[in-house]
């Protein structure tokens, strides 16, 4: 038991050392909430003007900003999803065409007429991003919240929809063990994310929140 | 009663279900699969009209068609994958009229004079397996450290130099893309071994079958003439390789995401004769080898890629000899050889950083060979079959000027 513990962390510090970018110092995190027992984000961070985002906004081709989110209460329970915005600079109407979707499955999609009013739209859009039903509203629960940029070149649309089909058809660790550590396409969502970045454009934000749920209903 | 926890794992999956519709519906942007009309496909950021030209060549994008997004991607990873390529980006603009784009494609050229620079600490339990006959792959760039030079001549013309470190072997040739259309080349070199006084010529062509799909034949020659007094001896080398080629990754050198496979038929033949006061002992080889190979790359995080491949490849050896009274010929005999081969690699510098002063990336592999050597070539006291394991770490820094590989191997024997 010992080895297969070790095992794992050496596993989860090796796999980490590629995730494991810093709280995006700069960069004010983004703000949660519960409605109707759905987590939605919301307030997203004001990344789209850093240097290393904006040039990708124009190239006249799609850039996708995938969201992960996880969750875990203080009784251990966890629960994990996230969402998907593609922003797409028009050259010919000198417009940015938006869509954002989150596991509700709606797709929002906007038109919007300049840079500024897309970084508003941006600080406005709330994403539904996972049930929160596994977890116990009556302790705080710990948000790890997790923003890719993808620029066109890297994006893979087929990749990330076979991910998300395999890991549909994957078991679902302890069911029947409420306490211990689940991992609902943990590795799912997270190849979902890494199978489009590329080395050289990546760029990645991680922010680690607090919420209390019972206080805020 | 239904189980707390399994009821909320249903509908945690009815909600990624959800997602899942979304993202095989997804648009990009309001429009659900974009295509643009190309009026224009410029270049920007090459050293020569020629490179413009082969990069818009090696697209395989036409001025007055529409594509997709998916069909751009392509595109920018079939422009990477050429030799003199380090970074490759598209942006649209206005064209004429509306509805018409011009596609910018800005690249990132390798510096005109380029090393590769290899070091590799051997561990070697035994030596790695290798039965097989190899050919050059890129006649352009050796398998040993080399200095080189490269630069563009003409419309769509490349000539290049290299002097290598193993046993000073000197190598030039030029390189024509566009030969038979779009993405084809033709390269003819010319290598010189200082040691022996032998002149290698290698003609190599290649035209593309698909957007990822291509077809490759090389043949080369080599004689070798020694004299001593009285005995004169002739070697004479020749091969003939073709290969299909199919190729989505995203990187010639450090590729992170994507497949590759290749089949090879190769077709070598040597001849030696020996020849003392007029007596002359004659001994020809002759392989004929067909390898399959395939090799997924995989990210695994932000900065580490993981890749499995496997190779099989089986090969016919035949062998004769001949003296002034004497014929012997041998029978063809069969062998094979087929590896599996696990490998990751982990970016140093990720980012900016690796913008700014090149990427640096540890490469890590393991592989497992299973060899059966054909009956003419087998050795007494060797094993046969043999199975081994090999180990190997590289160090790998790339910029526009050099490469550079630090690596150390192990490899046993496995017993069974």
């Amino acid at each position: 038991m010992r080895v297969r513990r070790t095992a794992a962390a050496l596993l989860a510090v090796w796999l980490g050392t590629g995730t494991a970018q810093a709280a995006s110092p700069g960069v004010d995190p983004p703000a949660v909430e519960l409605q109707e027992r759905i987590l939605v984000v919301s307030t997203l961070p004001g990344v789209l003007a850093r240097p290393e985002v904006r040039p990708h906004l124009s190239t006249g081709l799609t850039t996708t900003f995938l969201l992960l989110v996880n969750a875990v209460d203080g009784q251990g329970h966890r629960a994990k999803g996230g969402g998907k915005i593609d922003i797409r600079y028009e050259p010919w109407d000198e417009v940015f065409l938006v869509s954002a979707l989150g596991v509700d499955g709606k797709l929002r999609r906007e038109t919007l007429a300049s840079f500024e009013r897309l970084v508003a739209w941006w600080k406005g859009v709330r994403l539904p991003v996972f049930s929160a039903d596994p977890l116990n509203p009556g302790s705080s629960w710990k948000v790890v919240v997790h923003l890719s940029v993808i620029p066109f070149s890297q994006s893979e649309q087929r990749e990330a929809q076979r991910w998300l089909s395999d890991s549909i058809g994957r078991p679902v660790k302890g069911d029947g063990n409420p306490g211990g550590r689940t991992e609902p396409l943990s590795g799912a969502l997270d190849a979902l994310l890494a199978t489009s970045i590329k080395r050289q454009s990546l760029v990645g934000y991680d922010w680690t929140l607090v919420y209390p749920p019972e206080r805020r209903r | 009663l239904q189980h707390p926890c399994r009821s909320a794992g249903a509908r945690f999956l009815l909600l990624v279900f959800a997602l899942l519709a979304g993202v095989g519906a997804a648009p990009a942007g309001a429009d659900p699969d974009p295509s643009f009309l190309l009026e224009k496909i410029s270049v920007a950021g090459n050293r020569r009209p020629a490179s413009a030209r082969i990069v818009v060549s090696e697209s395989l994008l036409k001025e007055g068609r529409s594509y997709a997004e998916d069909d751009l991607r392509a595109a920018i990873r079939r422009i990477k994958r050429l030799p003199f390529i380090i970074e490759a980006d598209f942006a649209l603009k206005k064209g004429t009229a509306r509805g018409r784009y011009e596609l910018v494609v800005s690249v990132e050229e390798t510096r005109p004079i380029f090393a590769d620079l290899r070091s590799l600490h051997e561990l070697h339990e035994s030596s790695i397996v290798s039965v097989l006959p190899s050919t050059p792959r890129r006649i352009d760039f050796g398998g040993d450290s080399l200095l080189g030079f490269r630069e563009f001549v003409g419309s769509t013309g490349l000539v290049f130099a290299t002097v290598g470190s193993s046993h000073g072997l000197a190598q030039a040739g030029y390189t024509r893309y566009d030969l038979f259309g779009d993405g084809s080349f033709a390269s003819l070199a010319l290598a010189y071994d200082p040691n022996r006084h032998t002149f290698t010529p290698t003609l190599s062509a290649g035209a593309p079958l698909t957007v990822n799909q291509s077809l490759r034949a090389t043949v080369s020659g080599q004689k070798f003439v020694q004299r001593s007094g009285p005995f004169r001896s002739d070697s004479a080398n020749r091969s003939a390789e073709l290969d299909w080629l199919y190729n989505t990754t995203d990187d010639p050198l450090f590729p992170t995401q994507g497949n590759e496979a290749e089949a090879d038929l190769v077709d070598l033949s040597s001849n030696f004769s020996a020849n003392f006061t007029g007596m002359a002992n004659r001994f020809s080889e002759h392989v004929d080898t067909f390898t399959l190979s395939g090799r997924h790359h995989q990210r695994l995080t932000a900065l580490q890629s993981w890749s499995f491949g496997l190779t099989g490849a089986t090969y016919r050896y035949a062998a004769g000899a001949s003296a002034p009274s004497l014929l012997l010929t041998s029978r063809p005999s069969f062998g094979a050889q087929a590896s599996l081969e696990v490998g990751h690699g982990l970016d140093i510098w990720p980012g900016e950083p690796a913008r700014r002063r090149g990427n640096l990336r540890l490469e890590t592999t393991a592989s497992y060979v299973v060899a059966s050597t054909a009956r003419g070539l087998r050795q007494p006291g060797v094993d046969n079959p043999v199975y081994q394991l090999a180990l190997r770490a590289n160090l790998v820094y790339r910029n526009p000027w050099a490469v550079v590989r630090l690596g150390v191997s192990y490899s046993g024997k496995v017993m069974r």
